[in-house]
């Protein structure tokens, strides 16, 4: 049997089966570790759940808000320094906070450099009738965007990276999100990894059966199946822990302990940040 | 169990295999288009005002499925939500030879019910965010919006508009999934291209863009054109042969979901709740034309936000080739940023109308005759 070359260099592609375990696997080491590190004895990681979610979603609201381009790349220096202070490899916090989402909002953002108008710095030469210019505002524009994503990113990062994720769920009860939707959250993110492991092996099943190549109708005639036996799980499932869950006791009323709290540290920590916080507001104002 | 917290490494923390997959991961990414909005991407006082929109929303399911699902909301939702995050998980075989994710928001609409759906895609969404890195935390509510509202509820509206009183395993169902599907996904590429397009209007400081930079004549076709080609195509493929096989292997929880009584007149109902979903699209337009006219001279706006690029005139025209539907043909090239956004929103409005139009057409031409409805099913 002869390969042509399309075909060959088609088969060098990922194939779907391959990127989604991929995908999934990645996912799955990517909670893993974040929980790993939110274990490890660390300065962030010590600080009381709520009060970090608290102040952290200031940060985020002042990282939103502010103009001065040099108080966002101090902001995000800080922020930096930050992860380092609380002893979360650099290597991780770079992948985190560098190479994912601010990465692809480079990319997005590359051909602003030349759409938005302003005073040319910088002329790269033509493209037939169309000049390739860079303009004042188009690195203003560009380098704002980039450094307002990378410091919410970081902050975000650093967040899930020194917190539990049982503890961030709790600490949403700060922000009067209802009992409900806290277990409901809770109970997806503890199910998620069920579906993933099956639609992992669903995958894995089909990567180990298949050889050569299959036709497009079957791949999505498979596809669709799988989807549809997940519903199915997941419905069968939730009628099962439903069962699970009555058998317990459970009668339809969500009940949770809380058993944070705040020590003196953590409200030094909050108003620590709130100060330094409002104040990097109000340069920004005052400008 | 899969649960990660089963397992426990303790001691040191040796350099994570996690490095090379996230990398893998990301590699892969690179090459789809963006769907979530992560954070910074739009102003905090939009992301506020779609917190505003999507909250009455989820109050509304939630009451709605309190009474339907009563003591078994909680796990029945979490693992609604599990499913939906497992199915956005999937690469889709794309005609082309690529892959996309699907968002699935269809396909859990219709066989788990619309409510249930908006649920489980902002529970998903909201996961994504809180633990994955997925899109943003201040865009949860953008994001919820247009993908756990509109996607679903678009969707499923028109699914229920095609798919008329059909039997629930015919093929008319399958193609009226496929049409929902197609719109609903459509339908957010679209919202997140306006989001994202009018940030550079209302939030820039001499003419320095402080959130995404791209006005809307380079975002809406920018997020439309994967929409209507790659991920249009991902939904679909998954939404119809999701669909086949619970009609196969599942007939049960279709025709469950058929015989519920409030079936009985589903159309008008649904007709409203995709008017209500436009107008909550239309004071987009307007508020962007009535700021742009009220507060900005013509000149100060074109100064602003024209970003009309010097010597790119020419390019425009390529940027709008591919949707010369949507662009008004007698606007003059002169025309004000803020004309031209009207002129974008008017006829999205319009497109939306041509499809609403396409679909009661396609509903008249499937009309099954009188004793032929029996036959249906196949």
């Amino acid at each position: 049997m002869t390969v042509s070359p399309v075909r060959q260099r088609h088969r060098k592609r990922k194939s779907f089966v391959e990127r989604t375990i991929t995908g999934v696997s990645a996912a799955v080491e990517q909670t893993v570790y974040s929980e790993t590190y939110a274990r490890q004895d660390g300065f962030l990681q010590r600080v009381d759940p709520r009060a970090k979610l608290g102040l952290f979603v200031l940060a985020l609201l002042v990282v939103g808000l502010v103009h001065d381009l040099a108080l966002l790349v101090g902001l995000w220096l800080a922020l930096l320094g930050l992860g380092l202070a609380t002893r979360l490899p650099f290597k991780v916090i770079a992948l985190r906070t560098m190479l994912g989402v601010p990465l692809f909002a480079g990319v997005v953002a590359l051909p602003a450099l030349f759409l938005i108008d302003g005073r040319p710095l910088l002329s790269i030469g033509s493209l037939g009738p169309v000049t390739l210019a860079v303009s004042d505002r188009a690195i203003l524009s560009v380098t704002t965007f980039l450094c307002r994503v990378s410091a919410s990113v970081t902050l975000a990062a650093l967040l899930v990276l020194t917190t539990r994720w049982a503890d961030l769920l709790k600490a949403l009860r700060v922000f009067r999100v209802p009992d409900v939707f806290i277990v409901v959250l809770g109970m997806t993110y503890r199910y998620v990894f069920l579906l993933l492991r099956l639609t992992e092996n669903l995958f894995l099943g089909r990567a180990s059966r298949t050889v050569g190549t299959t036709s497009a109708g079957e791949q999505r005639r498979w596809v669709g199946a799988s989807m549809g036996t997940l519903v199915s799980r997941s419905l069968k499932l939730s009628n099962d822990v439903y069962a699970a869950m009555v058998a317990r006791g459970f009668s339809g009323e969500v009940r949770t302990l809380t058993t944070f709290r705040m020590r003196d540290e953590d409200w030094l920590f909050v108003s620590l940040g709130v100060v330094l916080l409002g104040l990097a507001w109000l340069v920004d104002l005052s400008r | 169990m899969a649960d990660p917290l089963g397992q426990k490494p303790d001691g040191a923390i040796t350099p994570s295999p996690w490095d090379e997959a996230a990398a893998r991961s990301l590699a892969s990414e690179q090459e789809e288009p963006a769907m979530h909005i992560p954070d910074g991407y739009i102003s905090p006082a939009t992301a506020l005002a779609f917190y505003g929109a999507v909250l009455p929303f989820w109050w509304a399911a939630a009451q709605r499925l309190k009474r339907v699902l009563s003591g078994q909301l909680v796990p029945a939702l979490a693992l609604f939500s599990a499913f939906t995050f497992a199915v956005m998980m999937f690469n889709v075989p794309v005609p082309g030879g690529t892959t996309a994710h699907a968002v699935g928001g269809t396909l859990a609409a219709v066989v788990l019910g619309p409510w249930a759906a908006v649920i489980a895609v902002s529970v998903a969404l909201i996961i994504q965010a809180l633990f994955f890195g997925d899109g943003g935390i201040t865009a949860i509510g953008a994001n919820c919006f247009i993908l756990g509202v509109a996607l679903p509820l678009t969707g499923y509206g028109v699914y229920r508009l095609v798919s008329g009183r059909s039997d629930p395993l015919s093929r008319r169902r399958l193609l009226a999934a496929g049409i929902g599907a197609y719109l609903g996904i459509n339908l957010a590429g679209l919202l997140v291209g306006l989001v994202l397009g009018i940030q550079p209007i209302f939030w820039s400081e001499d003419g320095r863009a402080l959130y995404s930079p791209y006005g809307l004549r380079e975002a809406v076709p920018a997020l439309l054109v994967p929409h209507l080609t790659i991920a249009g195509a991902a939904e679909v493929i998954a939404t119809v042969f999701g669909l086949a096989y619970v009609q196969r292997a599942h007939p049960e929880l279709l025709e469950r979901r058929a015989a519920t009584p409030r079936a009985a007149r589903p159309a008008r109902r649904w007709t409203a709740v995709i008017v209500a979903l436009l107008a909550l699209l239309s004071p987009l337009g307007l508020l962007a034309s009535g700021s742009a006219w009220g507060e900005w001279g013509s000149g100060e706006l074109a100064q602003r936000v024209g970003y009309v690029p010097r010597g790119l005139q020419e390019l425009e025209s390529l940027w709008n080739a591919p949707l010369s539907g949507y662009t008004l043909p007698w606007m003059s090239k002169s025309a004000s940023f803020g004309e031209q956004a009207l002129a974008y929103i008017l006829s999205a409005v319009v497109g939306v109308a041509l499809i609403f139009a396409a679909t009661f057409a396609l509903r008249i031409l499937l009309r099954p005759h009188q004793g032929q409805q029996a036959g249906a099913g196949s």
